[in-house]
């Protein structure tokens, strides 16, 4: 088409494969309507009253209308998808049980985001949402948030004087990410936006774990899931890989492949991990960067009818080859190490140290469901854990890390619509845990007995953790009148809709020995090693959840949990532990409440140091425009309140003998 | 898979530990920045008996004053996890001790020296307020004039 044609139709700007579409001017409907008479057959003067009767500017709605259509579609390339508002005001104090030192103060905070939406060209859509914050408030007995960021920063200017930085974390990047489907497969990109797995194709050892953190990643401001993966189509169809600088929340800079090919009933799957480098810090306890490694995964599965079969071999570590280690053996020797009743040895990490494989067996028919699972990880064997749900909820599964050797089974049993699952677990490390002793210098002899302290990640090749020698039972109770809405998948808590469900589940673990060492955080924010784990001692919990579904948007959701667990630093003392949390919700009605009694505070350095609340209340009221979807909100006026009362066991409880906090809620969303 | 095992069959076995015979200890030169904030090379020096499973922090004052050489290696392995100018000043002093005292080679003398004019400089430039503590361990101490003392000792410009 060219210059001569530009009067009679108008072009849109080209698409990704150069592709123009035309818009129809007023000149190209006059002349369509002149051409309607046929001049050959005309006379004259009707080929003059033909074209006196055509009036030009009647076609102008019809070519404004396409352009407008075209720019519409246009505008919609980028579009504002959300605009959300969070609106509190925070009232809170303390109360030391004295009357004369009781505080009391008001504070506000707003909170602002915009999400957007991009669709540059089909088959390309991107989403970027930004934070922005107002004011934060400073009283929240919840004192660690999202909104945290811009609390208070300062810094020390050239000239030695105070300069407010709190304007640095006022606008955040809050989530980003692309998606690009193209015909030789899919390319998506993440920031702080979750992904799944790759259990169910193939990666049985879990290389490539899932990344969805729910409030917990805003919560400690983490930066993860970070990374590209692409999933092959066509010719490139069981190819996946991953890269980025954190995959999932604590791991190193890395580069992942997996290729699965099936052949008939068998599937075999290879998938590779490589660090690249080492992460360095870290946001939160719970999620600490481990040594830098490689793990190449061999997976066979198989199925027979009823009968499934999964095979697997891995090698991992290779890093850590001949790094050096000590061990203990128990003696009854009148000369043991120090007099600590242990000889010492230390040994490097071998080849052999980097192997390990699982073996597991699967039985489905008809209302019986059976699983046996063996494994073996040579020390430094470490890999993911096993994110797949097996027939039900259960949660003893094996661990992910090296220096095992395992073995589990379990039934499941339905009888009309009820579910019993007994599981069971059996695991030991192949070297245990170090004790701890302290180090001696004679300065007769001039010998030096060096500390014997617990292992940890950063120092050591291998630690001894979720690994620790553990015989457990298991035992799931549940009642379920329309599996459809499976009550174990994530979202099974809103999407069950039965009008009565509920299901127990009851853990029992017997830990002969100990653990070695977890890490914690300084109250400067250095990250450091507990030079200790706490005794051995069994753990169990048991934890409840009730639904009753009214109707549509109405429905009761009852949770209630008893237990008994250590922390996850070297305090040794056991906390037994009881409460739970009913939501009620009547269309768009919202009513929360929560109790925990002798139960640790809702942060990871609680659980760390052993710290733990006498009684925790929580309450939540609001009604909003709509019911309250499964993320995010919707726009909504509420009252929330926060108690908690302090003991000795409790952080400042010098200080305070309870802490409560009453906020108002406005939040605003599209 | 069977090649790797029997490859891995043929490692050396474990040895039992009995303890480090510090009496004994002899330096030998391995970096010429070992024991001076941030190198961390002592940490992989092999002649460093402390370098793989580290020293315990109180065990570092039982051991410095049983000899220079010892000293050094202990406050300059315990340097490695606690960078402070408490510990970089005694590990200074130790290699300053050493150097006094030529308990090193005669050939690497001159490193010593060296080693501990850097870690006393590493004193002034890395934990200028840092302090150490008198034997009660309740008097504080300001590291950096020591370390101004212990550069002029031995003939260093500042």
């Amino acid at each position: 088409m060219n210059e001569e044609w530009f009067g009679i139709c108008a072009k849109t700007p080209p698409d990704a494969q150069g592709h123009f579409q035309l818009q129809c001017r007023e000149a190209y409907y006059t002349l369509q309507a002149l051409w309607a008479l046929d001049p050959y057959s005309a006379s004259p003067e009707q080929v003059q009253a033909h074209f006196q009767s055509i009036d030009p500017a009647r076609y102008s709605p019809n070519y404004a209308a396409t352009s407008a259509a075209s720019r519409v579609q246009a505008l919609s390339r980028v579009r504002l998808s959300n605009l959300r508002m969070e609106l509190d005001t925070v009232a809170a104090g303390t109360d030391p049980g004295d009357a004369d030192n009781r505080t009391s103060s008001v504070d506000h905070q707003e909170s602002f985001y915009l999400d957007f939406a991009a669709e540059p060209a089909p088959g390309f859509t991107a989403d970027l949402s930004l934070n922005i914050l107002a004011g934060v408030a400073e009283n929240q007995i919840n004192e660690i948030q999202y909104e945290t960021r811009g609390r208070g920063l300062t810094g020390t200017d050239e000239d030695g004087g105070t300069t407010d930085l709190a304007a640095l974390e006022r606008l955040d990047v809050n989530r980003a990410a692309f998606q690009w489907d193209t015909q030789q497969g899919n390319l998506e990109g993440f920031y702080r936006t979750g992904h799944y797995h790759w259990a169910a194709e193939g990666d049985i050892f879990g290389l490539y774990r899932e990344a969805y953190y729910g409030p917990n990643l805003d919560m400690y401001n983490g930066e993860a899931p970070i990374g590209l993966e692409f999933t092959g189509k066509g010719k490139l169809e069981g190819l996946a890989v991953a890269a980025g600088p954190q995959l999932w929340w604590g791991a190193n800079p890395a580069v992942l492949a997996r290729y699965g090919k099936q052949f008939g009933d068998t599937r075999i799957t290879l998938s590779h991990q490589e660090d690249v480098s080492q992460l360095k810090n870290t946001a939160t306890l719970n999620v600490i960067p481990e040594q830098r490694t490689r793990v190449t995964a061999l997976a066979v599965e198989t199925q027979k009818g009823p009968i499934g079969i999964q095979l697997g071999g891995l090698m991992g570590g290779t890093p850590r080859l001949g790094q050096p280690f000590r061990y203990v053996e128990e003696t009854d020797d009148t000369i043991s190490y120090g007099g600590s009743g242990y000889h010492v040895l230390s040994d490097e990490i071998r080849l052999a140290d980097t192997l390990g494989g699982r073996a597991r067996a699967t039985f489905e028919k008809g209302n019986v469901h059976l699983y046996a699972q063996g494994g073996y990880r040579g020390l430094v064997a470490d890999a993911g854990g096993d994110p797949e749900l097996l027939f039900t909820g259960w949660t003893l599964k094996e661990s992910g890390r090296g220096n095992q050797m395992s073995a589990l089974a379990g039934a499941v049993f339905y009888v009309q619509n009820w579910q019993f699952g007994p599981n069971f677990l059996r695991q030991k490390p192949l070297v245990g845990p170090l004790p701890s002793f302290s180090g001696s210098y004679d300065t007769d002899t001039g010998y030096y007995l060096s500390a014997l302290k617990a292992r940890n990640v950063l120092e050591d090749p291998f630690v001894v953790l979720g690994n620790r020698e553990t015989t457990a039972f298991e035992l799931i109770l549940a009642y379920d009148p329309t599996p459809g809405t499976w009550m174990w998948n994530w979202d099974g808590e809103y999407r069950e809709d039965a009008p009565f469900a509920f299901s127990t589940n009851a853990v029992y673990r017997i830990q002969p020995t100990s653990r070695d060492a977890l890490l914690g955080f300084t109250d400067t924010g250095a990250l450091f090693a507990f030079p200790s784990a706490p005794e051995a001692a069994n753990v169990w919990d048991v934890n409840s959840r009730v639904w009753i579904n009214f109707g549509p948007n109405s429905a009761l959701l009852l949770n209630a949990y008893v237990g008994q667990g250590q922390a996850t630093g070297e305090d040794s003392r056991l906390v037994t532990r009881y409460g739970g949390d009913a939501q009620l919700g009547m269309g768009a009605a919202v009513v929360r409440a929560g109790v925990k009694v002798d139960d640790w505070g809702p942060y990871d350095y609680h659980r760390v140091f052993n710290q733990t609340f006498p009684l925790q209340l929580e309450a939540h009221a609001s009604y909003g425009l709509r019911p309250l979807p499964l993320e995010g909100t919707t726009t909504r006026i509420g009252i929330e309140g926060r108690y908690r009362s302090l003991d000795e066991f409790s952080p400042d409880a010098d200080i305070f003998g309870s802490e409560w906090e009453v906020r108002s809620v406005i939040h605003v969303s599209l | 898979m069977l090649l790797l095992l029997s490859l891995a069959c043929i490692d050396t076995p474990p040895e039992y530990v009995y303890g480090i015979d510090l009496s004994s200890l002899e330096f030998e030169l391995y970096d010429l920045n070992m024991g001076v904030y941030p190198n961390n090379s002592l940490g992989e020096d092999p002649n460093n008996p402390l370098a793989d499973f580290g020293i315990a922090a109180e065990d570092r004052w039982d051991i410095y004053p049983s000899g220079a050489v010892p000293g050094f290696y202990a406050f300059g392995t315990w340097l490695l996890v606690e960078p402070t100018g408490e510990n970089q000043f005694y590990t200074a002093q130790a290699a300053h001790n050493i150097y006094l005292t030529e308990d090193a080679p005669a050939d690497q003398l001159w490193a010593i020296r060296e080693i501990a004019i850097a870690g006393y400089s590493s004193v002034l430039e890395n934990f200028a307020g840092d302090v150490t503590y008198d034997i009660t361990g309740t008097i504080p101490y300001a590291v950096a004039p020591l370390a101004e003392d212990g550069l002029i000792a031995l003939g260093a410009s500042e």
